[in-house]
């Protein structure tokens, strides 16, 4: 019998229904069973939720707190430096302000634009219709100046912001331009050095990657990735900065005295070939005179006329056909096929020796002794001077010059080559034969790259190239005695160089027109050049000048380019500390003091470490 | 309006535990004391436990705070490095600048107005021994620091 209450039996209106136990207890475990499911799918739910995030599709959500927190800052490596052979900057990289806008965000492009024309000094239309474009990014200016981009901020101009990237800067403008070379708006190389030497000026860039908080501060502990960049590698010239200055400063003031179109000095040591200056300059459409941003002495060609004659007589006198004393009647004028050979000036028929036909630069007695050698001995030894083939500069756009092979020569093609026509060479060739000549007669790699440097400052040499034996050393210091006097006595007076011995050639060759041929009499263009070098007796420096197209008053090689080789050298001298006849004899003299500057002192200090260095073995 | 009809709780009494006498009565005097004692030391030690975890927590939040700090102070240094190396750059390119003979040129014609020498003299060695020099050779190194 059951004690509850029979509630059964209530009713009416305010009277408290009886609801049965067991009805309420099974509503209870209704609700009970209700709620605990409800319980159960929510955390099932919740359950095959976890599962998913964290066993079917943890990458991605790996991926998306990441995203939320990691930073990757990309480190961009820094671009080498080119320095000049005593360590001075001639191109190194900077961060400079580049202005970008985003359009969607500028209100009144006509108005910005109109503001910032006058700040930056641009086309107003230009940044109109780039603040008026679809994109949300648009370049107003790049590689500003700091002092502008500054002015540009202080506007305040919503949607116009600062952005620093990596520009190429020369600290001596346009100096060595054509050595140097360009590179493009984002710092890649696309000529001269810059580009030949890219992949180790550029380096390979790096990367942070960091946790970082919503103010952008490094989380403690959190994730820390850094790739340093390697930088890269500084190349280290040949050049010296101050004679390279020089060459172009003497060389537009020579060219224009001698009203030319365009000129080239090229300075080399003969020992090691490495190249100390390489200035080219030309006449621009405004009559001015100007560096020029082409390296022409490795890729313009020319006819280089009487300056090829030592060449020629080397290879006389190393064929044993004569000596410097052999004396032979050498006429005003010769006919070989159908053209003919003159002397300017026209003479009789004299006896010369073979040095006085140098010292004359006759084209009649250097023809005669060339035809007795023979063609093919003076097209193999031209060819081992280096004319007609790239050299080891290793530049690009080098020429080859073109020198015929001996199967394409025609019956005057030898008179004409041992004169210095007919025959085309870039002016570093010419240089490099000379260079030969001033050593001994061992041919060196020409070379403008001394090595590179690394971020520590750990230098590496680049491997010299391989130099060539082209003339024995005897044929060599006679070819150089019979050149000196063509400085003292003959047609190269103007490239004396007051204190020093000078060994030299002029050239004066006759240019090829356009349309084919030289021209006639009185309507002719011209190529003056010198080559040469000093001191004769230990060359330390060789140096081509070669003007394009002098005025007819000044044409002669000796008159438009011996006297920039004289002024050029005499700055070299000193600068390369070369002494002078009277300075040997001083320093040769027993207990004689010399003067000297703190400086020098200390790099002779240094030569003397270097050598008993190099002595012991350490 | 539903009521529900709950049945009468009555309220359970504590089983009746036997006083200890005698004897146990004092086992239970021990006891008792034992209990409390041993109740101290727990109170002690959970004490010392909680104090402990309160300490490791501080040192912990101070290791924390240290670790924040450094970690800023890394963070500045690098923007500060990296500034410094640029600062560097600049200052490379601008002694490059300040040193090119164009500029140094420009400057001593332009602003100093220098001109260029219009002739230039080439002084001849005078050897110690040359008898026809009008000039004597000069004694020591005239350039040395106690000399000038």
């Amino acid at each position: 019998m059951s004690r509850r209450p029979d509630t059964s039996a209530a009713g009416g209106r305010g009277a408290v229904r009886q609801v049965p136990l067991r009805a309420v207890q099974i509503g209870f475990r209704r609700r009970l069973v209700f709620v605990a499911g409800l319980l159960l799918v929510t955390a099932s739910l919740l359950v095959w939720r976890l599962a998913v995030v964290q066993i079917a599709e943890p990458d991605r959500f790996l991926a998306y707190g990441e995203s939320q927190r990691i930073r990757s800052v990309p480190l961009t490596a820094a671009r080498g430096a080119i320095v000049d052979r005593n360590g001075v900057d001639l191109a190194l990289s900077l961060s400079l302000p580049s202005l970008v806008a985003n359009p969607q965000v500028v209100d009144d492009p006509l108005q910005v634009a109109r503001r910032l024309a006058s700040v930056l000094e641009v086309d107003f239309n230009f940044l109109e219709r780039r603040l008026s474009g679809d994109g949300q990014f648009a370049y107003l200016g790049r590689h500003l100046d700091p002092a502008v981009a500054a002015k540009v901020m202080d506007l305040e101009i919503p949607g116009v912001r600062i952005q620093e990237e990596r520009a190429r800067v020369r600290p001596g403008e346009r100096s060595a331009l054509g050595v140097l070379g360009r590179t493009n708006i984002d710092s890649v190389g696309i000529s001269g050095l810059e580009l030949v030497y890219d992949g180790l000026l550029s380096g390979v860039h790096g990367q942070k990657v960091v946790e970082r908080d919503l103010r952008g501060a490094s989380i403690p502990g959190g994730q820390y990735n850094i790739e340093l960049p390697s930088h890269g590698r500084t190349l280290v010239l040949t050049i010296d900065r101050s004679l390279q200055f020089e060459a172009e400063r003497l060389l537009t003031e020579g060219v224009e005295r001698a009203g030319g179109q365009s000129g080239i000095l090229v300075a080399m040591d003969p020992a090691t070939g490495q190249i100390l200056a390489s200035a080219t300059v030309v006449r621009g459409d405004d009559g001015e005179i100007r560096t020029s941003g082409e390296h022409r002495a490795a890729t313009w060609t020319y006819e280089p006329g009487s300056i090829v004659k030592p060449l020629t007589f080397s290879a006389v006198l190393d064929a044993a056909v004569a000596s410097p004393d052999t004396v032979r009647e050498v006429p005003g004028r010769i006919d070989i096929h159908d053209a003919t050979f003159r002397d300017a000036p026209m003479h009789d028929p004299i006896d010369l020796s073979v040095a006085e036909v140098l010292r004359r630069s006759s084209n009649v007695g250097t023809i005669m002794w060339a035809t007795d050698l023979g063609p093919e001995a003076l097209h193999a030894k031209f060819r081992e001077f280096g004319l007609g083939r790239v050299s080891e500069l290793d530049f690009p756009g080098e020429s080859g010059g073109s020198l015929l092979t001996l199967s394409n020569w025609s019956g005057t093609s030898l008179p004409t080559i041992c004169i210095g026509q007919g025959v085309s060479t870039t002016p570093i060739q010419m240089l490099t034969a000379y260079a030969a000549l001033a050593n001994a007669g061992i041919r060196p790699a020409p070379t403008l790259v001394l090595g590179t440097r690394d971020d520590e400052g750990m230098f590496e040499p680049r491997r010299a190239g391989r130099a060539t034996t082209v003339i024995p050393s005897a044929v060599a210091d006679e070819v150089v005695a019979m050149m000196e006097e063509v400085v003292e006595t003959g047609t190269g007076t103007r490239a004396a160089v007051p204190g020093y011995r000078v060994a030299g050639k002029t050239g004066t060759a006759w240019k090829t027109r356009p349309e084919g041929g030289y021209g006639s009499k009185g309507d002719r263009d011209y190529v003056a050049s010198f080559a040469g070098f000093l001191p004769a007796n230990d060359p330390r420096l060789v140096i081509l000048v070669v003007v394009d197209e002098p005025s007819l008053v000044h044409y002669s090689g000796g008159r438009a380019a011996a006297p920039i080789f004289s002024e050029f050298a005499q700055f070299a001298v000193r600068r390369l500390r070369i002494p002078s006849e009277s300075e040997r004899v001083g320093l040769e003299q027993a207990g004689r003091v010399q003067a000297m500057t703190p400086a020098h002192k200390r790099l002779l200090d240094e030569a003397a470490f270097e050598t008993t260095a190099a002595s012991t073995g350490g | 309006m539903t009521a529900v009809l709950r049945p009468i709780r009555t309220p359970r009494t504590a089983p009746i535990r036997p006083v200890a006498q005698g004897p146990a009565g004092q086992r239970l005097v021990e006891q008792r004391v034992a209990r409390a004692t041993g109740g101290a030391r727990f109170g002690m030690v959970g004490l010392l436990a909680v104090a402990a975890f309160f300490a490791g927590l501080l040192v912990l939040a101070n290791f924390h705070v240290v670790v924040i700090g450094d970690q800023f102070e890394f963070d500045r240094l690098e923007r500060r490095l990296e500034s410094g190396l640029e600062q560097t750059q600049v200052l490379r390119n601008e002694v490059a600048r300040l040193e090119s003979p164009g500029r140094i040129l420009r400057v001593a014609e332009g602003r100093l107005g220098m001109l260029p020498a219009p002739n230039r003299f080439l002084l001849g060695l005078v050897l110690a021994d040359d008898l026809k020099s009008g000039l004597a050779a000069p004694i020591g190194d005239p350039f040395a620091a106690g000399d000038q």
